[in-house]
């Protein structure tokens, strides 16, 4: 879907980015992680043509990205930033109506896309289609960025650092949303951050990078299995690397069918085993209950299945 | 939730349209109040300004300051926009000083210096309320287009606006509360010029006072001062109303 | 590769003064209106000579602006400034010399105004640029206007018709300019000793503080000729009823509406001011002070005072400004002052008589401004 060939970018003296090479594939839900000064604002924003490359060449859906015009180009890519920045004069609705109308789309058809993404953002239309920003919290004002991101139904969406301004609950909640609206759109997402556990979380891979180049590329699980070098493990975190590991793996692969145990507390097949461990160690057992979503005993998991 | 008009808002409506009222009420009750101004200045043997109808002079003021203040916000906020855009921004410093500069010379003096370059009449008096209303204009355009939030710019580039399109429905929208100021300031002091503006040989509503001072005739003046001071506060606080709706999405 | 736009415009400018607009125009004598004078029609020689800076101005964009090359273009504007009063004063002796007869009239054309007001833009700007701060610029406004002062002073420029119209005048100018400092400084008084308290008590309570500056704002859209004529009719029946107050010169027309007017318009920026200035003291700072010890008086004068000076004087100075220009306005009402020579020329069509009013009105403006703003940076670095 994303293609960088032999990408390099300087900023005066300073050379952000070397021969970089990466392919974002369709439907993938791709991390760039790094410290400050690492080059990944400036990669994604090479996408948009916010930053223009200096050598090599880009290429979005086959297209080399300098054959159309920045704003045709910007008007296929959703494109959500930390500071949000809704335009504070519009309504809710107006803010997010922005692409379509440019697009040139039908009112209905503005209409009803309004309406759909309010839900899929979890926003009630009734209270919130004709506030204005300044009367949104911020963690609703990021949800209406998204929405506005993914107005024209663009098959790729940019995030830079979305969720670094919010409060950790707000900020949980809203990663929750991302994987959701990814599973249900299957759109191409590339997401900027220096937060490991929320690319842990969020990305299907996860690429690390360093003063401009790769260091690693990889899915989670297999970052943790098999990180490259001491760099990506510092970067994974030395003490909790362990809990990390479990982050990524889901109770439903550790439980056994059999039925045993029957204290307080259980866990659905889909939750990770670090939120498994943490509920059995506060209700100091080594086995609880798995139940699936509408509340019918599964199986049982083990302490010992988690930890060996 | 979506109820943006605050306590201070209506009564801001309220005080405009009473203004306005009172006012168009002594516009109307003026050219009829001969008996008033016998009993008040019995000596003066004129004491109802006669040369033209009151509604004309209000007119003719109007017409001078809506002129001027059009002019000068073309001018100004093209300016404005100009020198904000990277091609322009050389010209910012010399916005700036030229803006110091006017601010310090008297208004009346632009007005008197305007008579020996044009000469007398309705342009001269034109050209210099449109010269010193460009300045505060100018100025306000230029700080509220700088005080723009930049993340809404830059969300707006991101997401495809062209320059045009981010100039005219973001940048300029969002800077309106501010450039209205200095449009408002602009035409307070341009209202207040424009009544001595009868001394350069253009007809307003100062004419009868400047008539009046001239042949010591007090109800004259009295006549004159009274509308265009109404004319002034009438205009103020429409503004007033103006700059709240135009900052209904802002923080209050 | 130009890389002074702004310079290069200021420079255009100029060179459509010198070529497209009679530089001064010359008139047989009062009634008849005056024929146009090329700049070059007047001595060559000293044409030449003077119009030098002029192309160190126009080459003066292509240059790398480095300090130094600055600097030289800074003295080059102040130069061509003098030298273009230079000029004129030298085209009117030598057009009086041929003229026909001694009420020949030689005024300033409209290319000599938009000369040296393009030279004394690009003086400002260049300064600017130059990075001088507020006192330095404030200097060198006032070096570049030594010269020209000298030769006003020395009787270089008698043969203008505005030198002319001065010395016709020169008592009633006098007397004028006086007057006209009379009426702002008598204003002045009364504004700060009701403004200053006022300030203070607007800045204590809130709510007594919105209702007044909102009163005082309604006053400000009053256009001033308005209200000196809104205070004629009762101040006249006063002094009629109260024939004391006519005794000591209180009466509908002259000084006192005046003075009574100006102070009214005055109040508003000195009351926001101080208001404005005690506010943005910051709460920690009085609070260490009483904190230490010290009473609500030595709070007050030593910490809050000093600290809110800086905004107070910046009021002061729009509220100078502002009194000159609408004391020019009062002398519509008998009060006399510079603005009756002006109002004299306009009524009479003397225009001479109107540059001889407006610009010493415009110059006072200019230096009380630029004084207080030399003030304010004084200040501040001593406060540093």
């Amino acid at each position: 879907m994303i293609e960088f060939h032999q990408i390099s970018k300087k900023f005066g003296e300073n050379t952000v980015v070397r021969d970089l090479n990466l392919t974002v594939t369709r439907g993938e839900f791709c991390v760039l992680i790094g410290s400050s000064g690492s080059g990944k604002s400036t990669i994604l924003k090479m996408i948009n043509r916010l930053v223009e490359h200096d050598t090599g060449e880009i290429r979005f859906a086959g297209e080399e990205i300098r054959t159309f015009p920045p704003e045709v180009l910007r008007r296929r890519i959703g494109y959500a930033i930390q500071s949000v920045g809704l335009f504070p004069h519009w309504t809710v609705e107006a803010n997010i109506a922005t692409v379509p109308r440019l697009l040139g789309w039908a009112p209905d058809r503005i209409d009803a896309r309004i309406a759909e993404l309010l839900h899929l953002l979890n926003l009630d239309a009734a209270r919130y289609r004709k506030a204005f920003p300044h009367q949104l919290s911020g963690g609703q004002q990021q949800r209406v960025g998204v929405a506005r991101a993914l107005a024209a139904d663009p098959d790729v969406l940019l995030m830079d650092e979305p969720f670094g301004a919010l409060d950790p609950i707000t900020r949980d909640s809203l990663q929750s949303e991302m994987t959701r609206i990814h599973a249900e759109t299957g759109k191409t997402i590339v997401f900027v951050t220096h937060d490991m556990d929320e690319a842990l979380r969020l990305a299907s891979r996860v690429v690390i990078l360093d003063k401009g180049h790769i260091v690693q590329a990889a899915s989670p699980r297999d970052l943790l299995n098999a990180p490259a070098n001491d760099f990506v493990r510092e970067f994974l975190g030395k003490d909790d690397y362990g809990l990390k590991l479990l982050s990524v793996e889901t109770v439903a692969k550790r439980m056994r069918r059999s039925i045993e145990a029957d204290g307080e507390g259980s866990v659905l097949p889909e939750d990770n085993l670090r939120l498994a461990l943490s509920r059995m160690v506060a209700l100091k057992t080594d086995r609880i209950a798995v139940c699936n979503a509408l509340g019918a005993r599964t199986g049982t998991l083990f302490l010992a299945d988690v930890v060996t | 939730m979506t109820v943006l008009t605050t306590r201070q808002d209506r009564q801001s409506s309220i005080r405009f349209l009473t203004a306005l009222t009172v006012f168009l009420a002594l516009l109307l009750a003026l050219p009829h109040s001969t008996p008033v101004f016998a009993a008040l200045f019995p000596v003066l043997d004129r004491p109802l300004y006669q040369q033209q109808s009151f509604a004309s002079l209000v007119l003719a003021h109007l017409e001078l300051v809506g002129a001027a203040t059009l002019m000068a916000t073309t001018v100004g906020v093209g300016a404005g926009v100009y020198v904000t855009r990277p091609q322009g921004r050389e010209f910012r410093r010399l916005i700036e000083t030229l803006s110091a500069m006017g601010q310090t010379f008297p208004p009346v003096a632009v007005l008197a210096l305007s008579v020996p370059v044009i000469g007398f009449g309705f342009w001269p008096a034109f050209i210099a309320l449109a010269l010193y209303g460009v300045l505060p204009i100018a100025e306000n355009t230029v700080s509220g287009l700088e005080g723009v939030d930049r993340a809404a710019t830059e969300a707006a580039e991101g997401i495809g606006m062209t320059r045009g399109q981010r100039l005219l429905q973001i940048e300029l929208p969002l800077a309106a509360p501010v450039i209205l100021a200095g449009i408002r300031t602009s035409v307070t002091i341009n209202i207040g010029t424009a009544a001595i503006a009868s001394t350069v040989g253009a007809v307003s509503l100062g004419s009868p006072i400047i008539i009046g001072l001239n042949g010591n005739n007090t109800a004259y003046i009295l006549q004159g001062a009274l509308l265009v001071s109404g004319l002034a506060i009438v205009v103020d606080m429409g503004f007033d109303v103006l700059s709240r709706r135009f900052g209904r999405w802002k923080v209050r | 590769m130009i890389r002074n736009r702004s310079l290069l415009f200021l420079s255009l400018v100029l060179v459509l003064g010198a070529v497209a607009l009679p530089f001064l125009t010359h008139a047989p004598n009062r009634l008849l209106s005056g024929q146009p004078v090329a700049l070059w029609a007047v001595t060559p020689r000293a044409t030449l000579v003077f119009l030098l800076p002029g192309v160190v101005l126009i080459a003066g964009p292509f240059l790398p602006q480095r300090p130094r090359v600055l600097l030289i273009l800074i003295l080059a504007a102040g130069v061509l400034l003098a030298g273009l009063v230079h000029i004129a004063a030298i085209g009117a002796n030598s057009l009086a010399q041929v003229a026909a007869s001694p009420s020949a009239r030689t005024s300033f054309g409209a290319g000599f105004w938009l000369m040296t007001f393009a030279a004394a833009l690009a003086l400002a700007d260049l300064t600017a640029r130059a990075g001088f701060g507020p006192v330095a610029r404030v200097l060198i406004g006032f070096l570049a206007s030594l010269p020209i002062g000298a030769m006003v002073a020395s009787g270089h420029l008698d043969q203008m018709s505005i030198m002319k119209e001065y010395a016709n005048k020169s008592e009633l100018f006098r007397t004028s300019l006086i007057r006209h400092f009379v009426i702002v400084l008598s204003a002045l008084v009364p504004t700060l000793l009701i403004g200053v308290p006022l300030g203070v008590l607007a800045f204590r309570k809130a709510r007594l503080g919105r209702a007044v500056l909102s009163s005082l704002s309604i006053i400000q859209t009053v256009p001033s000729i308005a209200l000196f004529g809104l205070l004629m009719a009762p101040l006249s029946a006063l002094a009629v009823a109260v024939p004391v107050l006519m005794a000591i010169g209180i009466s509908g027309i002259g000084l006192a509406p005046a003075v009574i007017a100006l102070t009214l318009y005055s109040l508003l920026p000195i009351v926001r001011n101080t208001a404005e200035g005690l506010a943005q003291v910051p709460v920690s700072v009085v609070e260490a002070a009483q904190g230490m010890g010290m009473t609500k008086r030595q709070v007050f004068w030593q910490v809050e005072v000093p600290l809110a000076l800086k905004v107070f004087l910046s009021g002061l100075r729009v509220t100078v400004v502002q009194a000159i220009g609408l004391a020019a306005v009062a002398a519509l009402i008998g009060a006399g002052g510079l603005g009756a020579i002006m109002f004299k020329g306009l009524f009479s069509n003397a225009l001479d008589l109107v540059l001889l009013g407006a610009l010493p009105i415009i110059a006072i403006a200019v230096v009380a401004d630029a004084l207080f703003k030399l003030g304010v940076a004084m200040a501040q670095k001593g406060a540093a």
